[in-house]
């Protein structure tokens, strides 16, 4: 289509709105209500343009170019229209915009300076909404408010949640919540805010703001420096505003496998880099308590614990950047040749997982894909982001969604086909599929298993399994032939239950290389680390065969006192070593628990690579001048070695460093329902939340503590009540804890997610009776008043 | 003075609110004759050359759009009758609804039959709870003789027809808000295109008309179009519902064909001014229109002249406005009525009425000043311009209306003169909603 | 609006959530009957409170937010307590010509409220409205379900006397 904008040619190859061949042609039409994430409104008119031979003046935004149209944007009529449009909006406004948190990024103000009249006929009278708002971390001032609605949009159509709303009519309208709540976690509530941010971002004035970084500094203060996300392995790429050494704000920025969202963690977890409680410098513990010392003190300390035959371990965690990690692996074997370098992951991961699905999979394919299939607990909390795209993607895609999932979640509700099995029995579940899949759909398959996953497929018969674990009957059937039908589906997962062995990503990983054969290019694998994938190709996971128990243990960015497998031989070293050093940059319950604390740089403070779960090398930069008493990495282990008198090189190609991992295993034995279990308390990780967010001030607000999940309608027969606490005890285990009604929990089922770093509840876990290591414990429940202590 | 003879016909006949009688003066047979001896086609040629045009105030042909629909192969397809009746000044749908609801269900059977929809929907607005029963009677009677559901009258043809009730908004007599109340939303206009015919109710083509515009089709089938394109004047074909109100003795709804004169209207059909007082402003069409003034007493009410004129024939709801009234006043009521109504979705409509009623409460307190005058006429030429819906862009025609009639009374509230006509005082109370 | 009445404790009755789910199975999807019902809702349980729509919200499967969107736009529902008997006058162009203004204030004082209260023993809720379309009738009325029109002040304590009960 050949068209006229301003008198220039221009031609169009594709349908497209005026607004977007204007933006192709590098020319300025002002928009408010128009953002290229979310769906167009034509609500606030500055879009106006006129075409030559029309009387009437339309919206770019609406309207379609057609051939041989001449459109105008900058006519008399125009101009009168935009000053009018920001006359009234500004007359409603108030004026701080020299105190305004937005002042410098704002569009109105943009707006206003370019297109208004210089003065304005409405007199000012700012509207009668209140601007107190006592939600945490997410400040609403509905003063300011503009109506471009595009808050309201992103939480519906791009996060899924539905919080915010346009309320009320005409001059009444404001954008609220039900019944004008304040924005809270309230888990009676499938839909309650996640606090993710992406309504202040995307909010073009100042009604919508982070509480967290109001007044730290204007939009133009500081530098903006790129880097990547810390927590999961999604690896959202994040920009952090960093004035005076002190990180002001971080925000979400364009990347491969987040687009340009986040979720609380990295939109206001990362704050934790500014908290007070950080490791400052070395501690030594003398007397029992952790005292300051200087790093020639501390090192000497370590290095007066070894000798030349002392069993020296490192456990290291999948958060250090890969330049760190391989450092420390240099250090361990040439340092201490009777020494181990081995991962311990959060939630638990101790066996060789860590290279499961190894293919690359680009976010992307999401969109491609006609079926999606996840399996595993609440995706959409553990992998916030990961949720979005899996959501958004097919949305674009069109593809259809099957969730297994025992939880009600968004993208459960979502979904084309919802299966919620209890969560002890999705392995089974997986395992039934599989031989669904062999025994009704032989031609699909790219492979023919082999006798023992045969046997493993053999042993989880399809209505023995549906009956136990609470499924419809024939509901497995369906699903297998979706799965048959689907040309290319993708299987997702992630570890939120308690599933000490892996069964759910191996499942998964047989049964999408039967479908796909050698073409398989392997699952989505949620980690739960943001370098888990890098750290799987320098260290190794397994738990290794060595005689005796390391003397010396050094931890590093690790802590395996709060979440490793409860009575995993990570756990028990760290209790049982006669030396323990951690090298954190908090202060985590291994920390607490050490003789030698030495500091680690935050994510903030550090350049380096993380390679998030889906193989994409991301690259952080250091945002933050750390203090002089916290040295990098490198610098700790070459001061270690002066202290023992040593020499160590790094980055030597002649290393003896090589991949230390091996195949992954194969599923074992599936995990055959039995009948009759008594009352069972299935047990899950809570991934959002580690020691780095419980310290960011009024994340208790979102997160609230671990306690006993219980559907509200399950409430009165247990003997329980919400706010009351309940007593449960296995075989010799026991322990207290608060009840919450919580929506999401399937009828019938009891949930308690193990907090990392709750030492109470890893040992309840760790003593409790658990029928051959099945993620759920046979337990007694009491209902107790909530005069009882809390911890 | 003419007698009904589409929409009220038999309106006077007892029992014509049920189907005995109804059919008795011939009703259904209009639509038997459309359904046993016409195409879909054919009956879509038939509207198109009687000129009907739609009744709701777009004034849109309905022939045509009847063809769009027929036109979409996609089914399932709608027929909605909006009997939202929100236009100030209008009450001609509620006599069909009310007396002679089978008129309803047989025009939209045949609209049903011409555009093939299967399914359709009746909208009544919240407040017309009574009129609502009346009509699931109706539909109730209609479908126990087998005229409406499945297999009609022994044919391959099905109507399955509901009655839905809105929850009280003016918006919602605008075609895409109403198609929203009826999704369960928001009653927010959309944007357009796609337009109702081809993506209406959940996407699908519909053919939505004003209940007053199904009135006339079986007339116009049984009778045939030129019949109906002779009545009325060169450019509107046929008769309307005229509503006239206000300060008229005789107010009420008489059909009468196009061309009858502002004059005739009131002196014959309303037996003239109330109390015999004089003439100072009627709004033809409503809230929504500019108001006429002594001059056009001898007007020919049709579209084409009330337009040439300046103002809007609409839903031809005349609201008289005798003398000795304040039209500042007037122009307040009118302007807090669109303030209510303002769905809130754009900055013009939402922002710009408002804006207009705080001029005028100002003007009426006496705080007004002069330039406001101004200020409202140019706020008023942008929101015609800019505004996302009707709603909007029709806004602030009564208001400038009066200021072009009466401006005198505007800059004598802005001086502070004291106001003594009906209206003029300090306004009783102002809660709105 | 003072309304001294302890705010009244409604969640949904079962007889209601069975007429409820009546009605959802007439339609062809539950945000189709969404309007509808509302009305069924605000009809049992007095008006739209924040217990009643979080339960309605669970039983319709869609967001709280959503519904309360629906509920605060239109005219009719009314998420605050409101009185038994609701009066509606018409304040629009031909009412007021014919003095529906003198009707109101007739009808407030008769009522001993300010047009848009409710009275104290939750009998009447005064609501100035806008056109009712019965402006052949002016001025108008509807009091519940029943329109009426033309009223007179004059005619206001015996139209009241007839709902008081």
């Amino acid at each position: 289509m050949d068209i006229t904008i301003d008198g220039r040619p221009l031609t169009i190859d594709r349908p497209m709105s005026i607004l977007e061949a204007a933006r192709l042609a590098g020319v300025d039409i002002p928009t408010l209500c128009w953002h290229p994430r979310v769906s167009i409104l034509g609500a606030c008119r500055l879009c106006m343009i006129e075409i030559v031979g029309m009387n009437r003046l339309l919206a770019a935004c609406t309207t379609r170019v057609a051939d041989k149209m001449e459109i105008l944007t900058d006519t008399p009529a125009l101009r009168k229209v935009r000053q009018t449009m920001l006359e009234l909006l500004l007359c409603q406004h108030p004026m701080d915009c020299p105190t305004c948190v937005k002042g410098g990024a704002c569009e109105l103000q943009a707006l206003a300076y370019k297109w208004s009249a210089p003065v304005n006929r409405f007199p000012e009278n700012p509207g009668a909404y209140p601007p107190v708002d006592v939600s945490p971390f997410i400040e609403r001032d509905s003063r300011k408010c503009v109506l471009c609605r595009r808050c309201v949009r992103v939480c519906h159509e791009v996060r899924g949640v539905t919080v915010l709303g346009a309320m009320h009519r005409g001059h009444l309208k404001e954008i609220g919540t039900y019944f004008a709540q304040p924005l809270n976690r309230d888990f009676r509530d499938p839909y309650n805010c996640e606090f993710c941010g992406a309504c202040i971002d995307i909010c073009p004035v100042g009604a919508l703001n982070s509480r967290q970084h109001k007044f730290r500094a204007r939009s133009w203060e500081g530098a903006l420096v790129p880097t990547v996300c810390p927590f999961c392995s999604v690896g959202c790429l994040i920009s952090l505003q960093v004035k005076e050494n002190e990180l002001v704000q971080s925000r979400p920025r364009g990347g491969l496998n987040n687009h340009d969202q986040a979720c609380f963690r990295g939109r206001f977890a990362v704050d934790f880099v500014n908290s007070p409680r950080r490791v400052a410098g070395p501690l030594l513990r003398r007397d029992g308590v952790l005292v300051p010392v200087d790093a020639a003190t501390g090192v000497a300390a370590l290095a007066g614990q070894v000798r030349p035959e002392t069993a020296v371990m490192a456990l290291v965690s999948p958060r250090l950047t890969q330049e760190e990690t391989a450092d420390l692996v240099d250090a361990m074997a040439q340092l201490f040749p009777r020494g181990d370098v081995r991962a311990v992951c959060t939630m638990g991961l101790n066996a060789a997982d860590i290279p499961l699905g190894i293919g690359a999979r680009p976010w992307r394919d999401l969109e491609e894909a006609d079926l999606i299939v996840t399996a595993g607990l609440d995706l959409t909390q553990s992998a916030p982001v990961a949720g979005v795209r899996i959501r958004t993607g097919r949305a674009a895609g069109g593809g259809r969604l099957a969730v297994l999932d025992a939880r009600d979640t968004l993208l459960g509700s979502e979904a084309d086909l919802w299966l919620r099995p209890a969560g002890a029995h999705l392995p089974a579940v997986l395992a039934a599929l599989g031989g669904l899949l062999v025994a009704e759909h032989p031609e699909r398959l790219a492979v023919r298993p082999d006798a023992a996953l045969a046997a493993i497929f053999a042993a989880a018969p399809p209505a023995a399994v549906e009956a136990a674990a609470g499924l419809e009957p024939g509901s497995l059937r369906s699903l297998a032939a979706q799965i048959a039908a689907a040309k290319t589906p993708i299987f997702v997962a992630n570890r939120g239950w308690f599933d000490p062995s892996g069964q759910v990503p191996r499942l998964l990983v047989e049964v999408d290389r039967l479908l796909a054969g050698t073409d398989s290019k392997g699952i989505v694998f949620l980690r739960t680390d943001c370098n888990s994938r890098g750290t799987a190709e320098l260290v190794a996971a397994a738990e290794p065969e060595i005689d005796g128990e390391p003397e010396v243990l050094i931890v590093v960015a690790a802590d395996p006192l709060g979440t490793a497998i409860p009575g995993s031989s990570f756990e028990s070293w760290t209790r049982s070593a006669k030396f323990l050093v951690v090298v954190e940059s908090t202060l985590t319950p291994t920390a607490e628990a050490a003789h030698l604390v030495l500091p680690l740089r935050a994510f903030a403070e550090k350049d380096g690579t993380f390679v998030a779960g889906n193989g994409v090398v991301q690259h952080l930069k250091a945002a933050l001048a750390s203090r002089a008493t916290v040295p990098p990495l490198r610098a700790t282990l070459t001061a270690i070695a002066a202290g023992l008198g040593r020499d160590v090189t790094f980055d030597s190609t002649e290393s003896p460093r090589k991949p230390r991992w091996s195949p992954p295993e194969r599923p074992s034995a599936a995990l055959v329902p039995r009948a009759g279990t008594a009352r069972c308390l299935h047990l899950r990780w809570s991934p959002l939340v580690d020691h780095r967010v419980r310290i960011v001030p009024e994340a208790d607000r979102i997160f609230p503590g671990p306690a006993l999940e219980v559907h509200p309608g399950d409430l009165a027969g247990l003997g329980l009540a919400e706010g009351g606490q309940a007593r449960i005890t296995s075989g010799p285990a026991e322990v207290t804890v608060p009840v919450r009604a919580d929506w999401r929990t399937p009828r019938g089922q009891l949930y308690l997610p193990l907090d990392p770093g709750d030492q109470r509840l890893s040992a309840f876990v760790r003593a409790a009776v658990r029928p051959e290591g099945w993620p759920l414990a046979c337990i007694e429940l009491t209902g107790l008043a909530p005069a009882a202590e809390l911890r | 003075m003419s007698a009904p003879r589409y929409i009220y016909r038999d309106l006077e006949t007892p029992g014509i609110l049920h189907l005995e009688a109804y059919r008795a003066s011939g009703g259904y047979r209009a639509f038997e004759k459309a359904l046993r001896t016409m195409t879909p086609a054919d009956v879509v040629e038939v509207v198109k050359a009687s000129r009907l045009v739609g009744r709701g105030g777009a004034g849109f042909p309905t022939g045509l759009k009847w063809e769009l629909v027929a036109r979409e192969p996609v089914q399932p397809k709608f027929l909605v009758a909006n009997a939202e009746e929100g236009e100030p000044g209008t009450f001609k749908d509620l006599p069909i609804m009310t007396r002679v609801p089978h008129r309803l269900i047989e025009g939209m059977l045949i609209g049903a039959w011409a555009v093939g929809a299967r399914e359709g929907v009746i909208v009544c607005r919240g407040e017309f709870m009574e009129p609502q029963r009346i009509l699931r009677a109706a539909i109730a009677e209609a479908e126990a003789a087998g005229l409406l559901g499945e297999r009609i009258l022994g044919t391959d043809f099905s109507f399955k027809l509901w009655v839905y009730r809105t929850a009280g908004a003016y918006i919602c007599g605008e075609e895409t808000s109403l198609l929203e109340a009826l999704e369960g939303k928001p009653g927010m206009p959309r944007i357009r295109p796609p337009f109702p015919v081809s993506a209406g109710l959940w996407a699908r083509p519909t053919a939505l008309n004003n209940v007053e515009t199904f009135a006339n089709v079986p007339g116009i089938i049984l009778e045939g179009a030129a019949a109906y394109a002779a009545l009325g004047t060169e450019k509107n074909s046929g008769t309307k519902g005229y509503c006239i109100s206000g300060h008229v003795n005789r107010p009420g709804v008489y059909e009468i064909p196009f061309g009858v004169t502002l004059r005739s209207l009131i002196d014959d059909y309303a037996a003239g001014m109330l109390g015999g007082r004089a003439f100072k402003a009627v709004f033809p069409g409503g809230a929504s229109s500019s108001c006429l003034t002594a001059e056009h007493l001898d007007l020919p009410l049709d579209f084409h002249h009330v337009a040439q004129a300046g103002s809007m024939l609409g839903s031809a709801a005349f609201m008289v406005v005798g003398e000795g009234v304040c039209m500042v006043e007037v122009a307040l009521r009118l302007a807090r009525f669109f303030r209510h109504e303002s769905c809130g979705k754009c900055i013009p409509c939402r922002d710009g009425t408002y804006q207009i009623v705080r001029i005028l409460e100002r003007m009426k307190r006496g705080e007004g000043v002069t330039c406001e005058i101004d200020d409202i006429v140019d706020l008023a030429s942008v929101m015609r311009q800019a505004a996302f819906c009707g709603l909007g862009q029709a806004a602030p025609n009564p208001v400038l209306s009066c200021i072009k009639h009466f401006r005198q009374e505007f800059e004598d509230h802005c001086a502070g003169k004291p106001c003594d006509l009906l209206g003029g005082g300090e306004i009783p109370y102002g809660h709105h909603h | 609006m003072t309304y001294p009445l302890a705010p009244p404790s409604y969640t949904i009755a079962p007889a209601t959530r069975e007429r409820l789910a009546k009605l959802l199975a007439e339609y062809p999807s539950k945000p189709a009957a969404l309007l509808t019902a509302l009305y069924l809702v605000q009809a049992e349980c007095n008006h739209l409170s924040d217990p009643v729509l979080t339960e309605f919200a669970a039983i319709m499967e869609m967001p709280k937010s959503v519904i309360y969107e629906v509920a605060t736009f239109y005219s009719l529902y009314s998420t605050r307590p409101v009185g038994r008997n609701i009066i509606m006058v018409c304040q629009n162009l031909c009412c007021f010509l014919r003095g529906t203004d003198e009707v109101i204030m007739a009808i407030a004082r008769e009522l001993g409220i300010k047009p848009g209260e409710t009275t104290p023993d939750g009998q009447f809720t005064l609501r100035p409205v806008e056109c009712l379309a019965a402006c052949e009738r002016a001025p108008a009325i509807q009091i519940n379900e029943k329109l009426m029109g033309p009223v007179a002040p004059a005619d206001v304590p015996g139209i009241l006397a007839e709902y008081r009960r």
